[in-house]
């Protein structure tokens, strides 16, 4: 490690607890690839696609009349910043997943726009990740992903992927959009594994 | 303070350095950089030219991780966009103040020659265009930077330049005013020969032809206050602005990179959807909060 001569730094009590690498940001920035997506309630939908090729969907609608938790967490974005305590409104993608039969572990999310991102199913379920359509008690903003966006918070952000849409099963692993583009793989926070080779 | 000129034309006679994927074990070790050169770039930001020992080079949009360690061990890390194309042992940022920052302010305004820190890189594979692409083909290009969003843009304008590569460019730059201007002298050298343009059709190997398939189409949108002289009033970057040059055969086929606060990046792409560009040609990069905590 390199003394860098004249620096000092912010040493931020609070940031004790996060991360290597990252700092705390009291903003909420965005990392979006491509241009915002707008899709209203009414046209959305999210489907889940198991190995028997029969989708399960649920309007917005639907969604709603699931059982709905609040959730408090602390979030990591790659590009280094994090955010303490944040508050979303979402379904658990338990409940989503109490209405499919899978044997395959390995999910790929699908966005609005095309984004993809991949995960292994159980980084999905035990009370791990939600469908949230508020943030600090309004509805989300669309350009952190509304009118809903996955929420799985102890992977580095871009796992949450932003105007979700729906998970296809599948029996292989294979790289999302960022995977694709040298991001790690799985993307623990606290492993730092930012980059693949990580 | 040393004020070296490092801009970017010293770095032209360099070598292209290959652009092979980098092994990930390479790309992701910690590099002690050592500050070579200094160079203004508006009033409040510079450029640092880093001397680092086997830099495994990098695509014109990429990231470089950079790593501030104090004397007690606190250290603090950020991702800047790389603002040179690739040259050997050397990596070069352009730093825009941020007044409450923690990194920024060390790296525009205590840093000095000499001094070190740590690098790691080179970061990311979407947001880049090199010379070259096959994807683009023969182009067109349209790059849409909104403030220091110019840094990575004009790293890539600096690549086409060095390669001799003609694919049709226009860089729309918007900036508040003349003092936010980064890369001014060459951003003007740059677009020189777009007078020149109307001569292109019909003077074959008139080298002043050539210069002007070169010539990058450069168009900078003020949009607080003007300098003399400039025609386009001060204004919020409009679907005007982003008019494609009467050369251009297929502009809506042209790949996009806009880069900017996110805010402007949502109101520049907003401008390219109701200008006919669809989504799929569009690549953004954003930096910075959302306003009021959202």
């Amino acid at each position: 490690m390199t003394i860098s001569r004249g620096f000092f730094g912010q040493h931020d009590p609070r940031a004790v607890d996060l991360p290597p690498g990252q700092h705390l940001t009291h903003g909420f920035p965005v990392l979006t690839a491509g241009p915002t997506q707008s899709i209203s309630t009414q046209d959305w939908g999210f489907t889940i696609t198991p190995e028997s090729g029969e989708a399960k969907r649920w309007t917005w609608s639907e969604m709603m009349a699931l059982p709905a938790e609040d959730i408090e967490v602390d979030i990591h974005c790659v590009t280094r910043w994090s955010k303490l305590a944040t508050r979303w409104r979402g379904v658990a993608l338990d409940t989503f997943f109490e209405d499919v039969e899978t044997y395959y572990e390995y999910a790929m999310v699908h966005s609005y726009g095309g984004y993809t991102t991949n995960l292994p199913l159980e980084d999905l379920l035990d009370g791990k990740a939600w469908v949230v359509y508020e943030y600090e008690g309004d509805p989300l903003y669309i350009e952190h992903g509304g009118p809903a966006r996955l929420l799985v918070p102890h992977l580095y952000f871009w796992k949450s992927a932003k105007w979700v849409n729906g998970i296809t099963m599948q029996r292989f692993d294979e790289p999302g959009f960022w995977e694709g583009f040298g991001y790690h793989n799985y993307g623990d926070p606290w492993r730092e594994e930012r980059h693949a080779g990580d | 303070m040393t004020e070296v000129d490092t801009s970017a034309s010293s770095s032209d006679d360099y070598d292209a350095v290959s652009s092979e994927p980098t092994p990930p074990a390479s790309r992701n070790r910690w590099r002690k950089a050592t500050l070579v050169g200094l160079h203004k770039q508006s009033w409040h930001s510079r450029t640092l030219a880093l001397r680092v020992p086997d830099w495994p080079g990098h695509l014109p949009g990429q990231h470089v991780d950079v790593r501030l360690t104090a004397a007690d061990g606190y250290s603090a890390q950020r991702s800047y966009s790389l603002a040179e194309a690739a040259s050997p042992n050397r990596v070069a940022i352009t730093v825009d103040l941020l007044p409450h920052g923690e990194v920024s302010p060390y790296l525009v305004e205590i840093m000095e020659i000499g001094d070190e820190l740590d690098v790691r890189g080179p970061i990311g594979g979407w947001f880049v265009w090199e010379p070259g692409d096959p994807a683009i083909g023969e182009g067109p290009v349209l790059l849409i930077a909104g403030g220091s969003g110019v840094v990575p843009l004009v790293t890539m304008l600096r690549a086409r330049q060095r390669a001799g590569d003609l694919t049709p460019t226009m860089l729309v730059y918007s900036l508040r005013g003349p003092r936010d201007l980064m890369y001014e002298r060459e951003l003007r050298e740059m677009s020189t020969a777009r007078s020149a343009s109307d001569a292109a059709s019909d003077a074959g190997s008139d080298p002043t032809a050539a210069r002007a398939a070169e010539a990058v189409d450069v168009r900078l949108v003020y949009t607080r206050k003007v300098p003399e002289g400039h025609a386009r009033p001060a204004s919020h970057l409009d679907i005007a602005d982003l008019e494609a040059p009467p050369t251009w055969p297929e502009a809506l086929a042209a790949r996009v990179y806009v880069c900017g606060s996110s805010g402007f990046v949502d109101h520049a792409t907003a401008l390219l959807r109701e200008a006919g560009y669809p989504d799929d040609r569009i690549r953004t990069e954003r930096f910075g909060a959302t306003g009021a905590d959202r």
